[in-house]
């Protein structure tokens, strides 16, 4: 087990919180587990993918735009889809995003194909050497938005008006409703700005790796296991959970082999769920 | 409002029962629907999901060969000729649905004998279902070993034409080694049956050459992050990368060991870089990375040119590859069905087990565990295009080391 | 939101009936339409036998969900852990020890429901999505731990001795007794004092145990119970699919085809799943299968549909327009005062 291993491990879990975040938001204000947060995921990546096959974007300059679609999307879906399956229990949710998750595979591999692709980038084919520790270049960067976003995250929930607004209406939907709140309105704002940052997660890990129609699967479950151990809404959690996570999966593929990596992750999500329901840190903003 | 609502909810729920009910008055039309001069032949395909892309290259290959037997008038069953008319269903990479459709192929829809879809996780519980119902099953894109020891008491009515899973490990060791002379070796398999089956093979093959094995790496299916793997085989010295598994790892695995300074001489990921999209995914990267070819037109087999005159324009040679071995097992099976002329399932297995002749993928004879084996050759990628390298082809100049990681 | 959902559950009504009375009559139908599958199977073609055999799996492993989360309000996302523990203690012991596919499938029935009373300790502890995502956790790792797992063949996985799986008459009639006894058990559970006790604990699991209802008690038993009738559906998924992986037999996917047909036919209800299996199996999994490259994109859209148009499932929807149209004929076929005639969505409690 050496210094390179452990680092980049690290800073793999800042892609898994990344991609975590969103899913977080939304488990944590709607009480939804949205079964299509991988696909909001793979979506976005694919997004990139189709920005430079028409235009030749690189994925960071298509990557506003990306950021700008997903959001719009998940604005609209909130407003005509998810408020209505919500208001009718929580098996409805989890049906319907189902659904949306099976579309979204469908969809992307009729235009895609079902075969692996991946977003070219020089960053992903570089490295920078830190105190003679070689970090993939990617995924520092990935690490660093990761905790940006985060730390704005956390700064607007908690620092600011609108977040107030937020915690609100997440606490206590009737009454915020009753203060004058239009939680319609900030249900489907916290589903785009999800949708947000499930883009920006997507087009750093289409750079990072490769990916599928039914990547989404196991992007969604290693999210439900950072957001679970991070603690529900809780966004530093959230990010603290992505990064142990992949210093956990790093020690244990050293000292047992890969093949236990999916092991540790889901037994530490099921010990850490039993020992601490409300997650490592608890439940944080909400 | 409530009423109109109402009234649009009832529409629904009715014709939602009606559209159900349709489908369960279809059942017995649908079985009939085989009319005199008609055989149906079913095919469950993993057309979406993990394995979307060797079911797409499947359907292409089934496809081509039903069309040409009934372009020329239908397949002759005992001097009549009948058309052909293949079933194809989405079992979406699910084994439990590749298995119930399978079922449905044949008792519903009266399917006289069945293709297989990819890989043993798909094949081999559509074989149980064929050996369940007493069905001709002829499939390919298994690998033989891992078909043929699928069934302890032996196979009956399944067959399997692919390669044998030591020659691809000796095939692969070997181009290997004509590349680099570095004698270093770093595996990398992921855990689905094929590459838990694989990986002891390949370690053999490599020490037959003399090489030596500097790191082994398993890892689930879905792992695309590969950072302690390729530092490991770094500081090992190795020079030379097998590997086996999935493309969107594949890609992931090469772009990880590029951006972490890894320049092995020789990269050869088998399963992974079979799709057009490894060129797609990875670009220039990918230039000089091996490919395993099941079918090549170096090969000269019987039909090669016939193939290339209708395909070559519209297919690359990496699809081809993938879909060529679709085409003969269809070929076999439907060559089957003539020489025993009926479709009484003993006498048509029978037939399958006597097949000894030239189809597209080479030379097709059964062995005593019910798997032919056909050739497989190593590909490499330059430029986008496949070219077979190994053995060599007249022209073509291995590009060695990988230029592509350099 | 989740309390306007579970009370709009249908079924409360029957709560003012005798319990007996109602439990015996629906026991009673039960038996006629056990009678008329047998029927149905001894003139229906190969068709019907194979498609009936998976259906009525389908059914047993749909109503085990609900009695689980439909009847106590626990949702799980862990069916595979049953599926495929039941799965494997059936091949491992019809291979390594010879024994019948009976035994196996009783061997396979008991070491669920042994899991399932192990897991419900840590796991009853848990509330609400949290319960739910618990049981997701524990099949992922009992997946990748048998993924691992040199005993059972690691990811090669196992097979049931083919020579030792009944032909196609026989496997309709362990799938018709497997689907009633799944039935049968979602109506004893429903139509008893135990099933009244379960319904408060369900609505106020505060409330219940001032009432002297031992909530633990009563959930580890339906747990158990649960577990127990997913591995009688689980032995039937293993006999018919012969060889099998963890990958298939502890996945995700076996939560989503129960989860969604009890949604779709009606949570919490005894018919509702049946409708919901059979609606969903048949139409969807069957039928659109025809179209290999659309059925996907019909699934999902046929899903959304269903969840967004036709609130508390296909069953209860079915129920409550039957009774709304009676009720509209005039006061003297009245049949069902207690409820309300079907509304529009309730205004958002947000």
């Amino acid at each position: 087990m050496n210094a390179t291993t452990l680092v980049n491990g690290v800073l793999e879990g800042g892609l898994y919180a990344l991609v975590a975040l969103g899913l977080s938001l939304v488990f944590g204000v709607l009480r939804l587990i949205n079964l299509a947060h991988g696909v909001l995921v793979v979506g976005a990546a694919y997004a990139a993918l189709e920005l430079f096959d028409l235009l030749h974007l690189g994925p960071f300059v298509a990557l506003p735009i990306v950021i700008v679609v997903a959001a719009l999307f998940g604005y609209v879906l909130q407003r005509v889809m998810l408020t209505n399956l919500l208001l009718k229990g929580p098996e409805s949710g989890i049906v319907g995003t189902f659904a949306l998750a099976v579309l979204g595979e469908a969809a992307f591999a009729a235009a895609f194909t079902s075969n692996g692709v991946s977003l070219q980038s020089s960053l992903a084919t570089t490295s920078v050497k830190v105190g003679g520790v070689t970090l993939e270049l990617v995924l520092v960067v990935a690490c660093a938005i990761a905790i940006a976003c985060a730390g704005g995250l956390q700064f607007g929930l908690k620092r600011t008006r609108a977040g107030s607004v937020l915690r609100a209406a997440a606490k206590d939907p009737s009454t915020a409703e009753l203060m004058g709140i239009n939680v319609r309105l900030v249900f489907a704002l916290t589903v785009a700005l999800a949708a947000a940052l499930a883009a920006v997660g997507g087009v750093l890990y289409g750079v990072s790796t490769g990916f599928a129609p039914t990547s989404d699967t196991s992007l969604l479950l290693i999210a439900v296991a950072v957001v679970v151990v991070g603690g529900v809404g809780n966004v530093t959690g959230t990010l603290v959970a992505g990064l142990a996570m992949g210093l956990a999966q790093a020690v244990s593929v050293s000292l047992f082999g890969g093949g236990y990596a999916d092991f540790t992750i889901y037994v530490l999500f099921f010990v850490v769920l039993i020992a601490r329901p409300k997650g490592l840190f608890g439940q944080g903003a909400f | 409002m409530t009423g109109i609502r109402q009234v649009a909810r009832v529409m629904f729920a009715s014709s939602l029962f009606a559209l159900l009910a349709a489908g369960i008055g279809a059942i017995p039309a649908t079985s009939a629907g085989a009319s005199a001069k008609t055989i149906t032949i079913g095919a469950s395909l993993p057309l979406t999901g993990p394995l979307g892309g060797l079911g797409a290259d499947q359907e292409i290959g089934y496809k081509a060969e039903v069309n040409d037997v009934n372009r020329a008038g239908g397949l002759e069953i005992g001097r009549t000729k009948y058309k052909i008319n293949l079933k194809i269903m989405n079992n979406a990479s699910t084994a439990t649905t590749a298995s119930n459709q399978a079922r449905a192929l044949v008792t519903r829809d009266g399917a006289i004998a069945l293709l297989g879809g990819a890989t043993p996780t798909i094949s081999v519980p559509q074989a149980d279902v064929a050996t369940l119902l007493h069905v001709p099953f002829v499939t390919t894109n298994n690998p033989d070993d891992a078909f043929g020891s699928a069934n302890p008491r032996g196979w009956k009515y399944a067959w399997d034409m692919f390669f044998k899973e030591q020659t691809q490990a000796k095939v692969v060791a070997k181009w290997a080694n004509v590349c680099s002379s570095n004698k270093k070796v770093a595996l990398f398999t992921d855990t689905e049956k094929d590459g838990i089956f694989e990986r002891p093979l390949y370690e053999a093959a490599a020490k037959s050459n003399g090489d030596s094995v500097v790191g082994t790496y398993t890892f689930p299916p879905p792992t695309t992050t590969f950072a302690s793997f390729i530092t490991s085989a770094k500081a090992a010295g190795a020079q030379i990368v097998i590997g086996q598994m999935l493309p969107t790892a594949g890609i992931a695995l090469v772009k990880q060991m590029k951006s972490l300074g890894f320049h092995p001489d020789v990269v050869i990921l088998t399963k992974a870089a079979n799709a057009e999209n490894w060129w797609k995914g990875l670009g220039s990267l990918a230039t000089g990375s091996g490919m395993e070819l099941t079918w090549s037109p170096a090969a000269r087999y019987s039909g090669t040119a016939k193939i290339l005159k209708t395909w070559g324009k519209k297919l690359s040679v990496d699809t081809l590859a993938s879909a060529v071995p679709d085409f003969g097992a269809a070929q076999v099976l439907f060559h089957a069905i003539t020489k025993a002329g009926t479709t009484n399932a003993a006498k048509v297995n029978a037939a399958i087990a006597k097949t000894n002749g030239k189809f597209a993928v080479g030379h097709v004879k059964f062995s005593k565990n019910h798997t032919a084996v056909t050739p497989y050759r190593v590909g490499q990628w330059v430029h986008g295009k496949v070219l077979q390298v190994y053995p060599p082809a007249p022209g073509v100049k291995t590009e060695c080391p990988m230029p592509g990681l350099k | 939101m989740v309390t306007t959902a579970l009370s709009r559950a249908p079924g409360r009504l029957a709560l003012a009936l005798p319990l007996q009375r109602r439990g015996a009559g629906a026991l009673g139908a039960l038996v006629v339409a056990g009678a008329a599958c047998l029927a149905l199977g001894d003139v229906g073609g190969a068709g019907v036998l194979s498609l009936g055999t998976t259906l009525f799996a389908y059914i047993a492993l749909a109503q085990a969900w609900n009695i689980l989360g439909g009847f106590s309000g626990q949702m799980s996302l862990g069916v595979g852990a049953f599926v495929g523990t039941s799965a494997y203690a059936m091949a491992l012991t019809m291979t390594r020890l010879g024994w019948s596919w009976p035994a196996g499938m009783a061997a396979g029935v008991v070491v669920a429901g042994t899991l399932s009373g192990l897991l419900a300790f840590p796991l009853l502890r848990l509330k609400g999505d949290y319960f739910a995502v618990g049981t997701l956790a524990a099949t992922m790792a009992l997946d990748a731990w048998f993924d691992n797992w040199s005993f059972v063949n690691k990811s090669t996985g196992v097979s049931v001795p083919i020579q030792a799986v009944p032909g196609q008459t026989e496997m309709y009639l362990i799938g018709l007794v497997v689907a009633l006894i799944a039935v049968g058990s979602a109506i004893v559970m429903r139509w008893s004092t135990f099933g009244v006790r379960l319904l408060a604990i369900r609505e106020d699991d505060l409330a219940a145990p001032l009432l002297g209802v031992n909530v633990f008690g009563y959930r580890l038993v339906v747990m158990v119970v649960s577990g127990m009738l997913i591995g009688l559906a689980g032995g039937v998924f293993a006999l018919s699919l012969v060889s099998f992986v963890p990958d298939a037999m502890f996945a995700m996917s076996w939560t989503i085809e129960a989860l969604v047909m009890v949604v779709i036919g009606g949570m919490g209800t005894v018919i509702g799943p049946i409708v919901g299996a059979v609606a969903v199996y048949y139409g969807i999994t069957t039928e659109l299968a025809n179209f290999p490259t659309l059925s996907l994109f019909f699934e999902g859209g046929l899903l959304l549909v269903v969840v967004r148009f036709v609130p508390g499932g296909l069953w209860p929807f079915v129920v409550r327009s039957t009774r709304w149209l009676l009720e509209r004929r005039g006061p003297t076929v009245r049949i069902a005062r207690a409820t309300p005639p079907p509304s529009p969505p309730s205004p958002p409690s947000s």
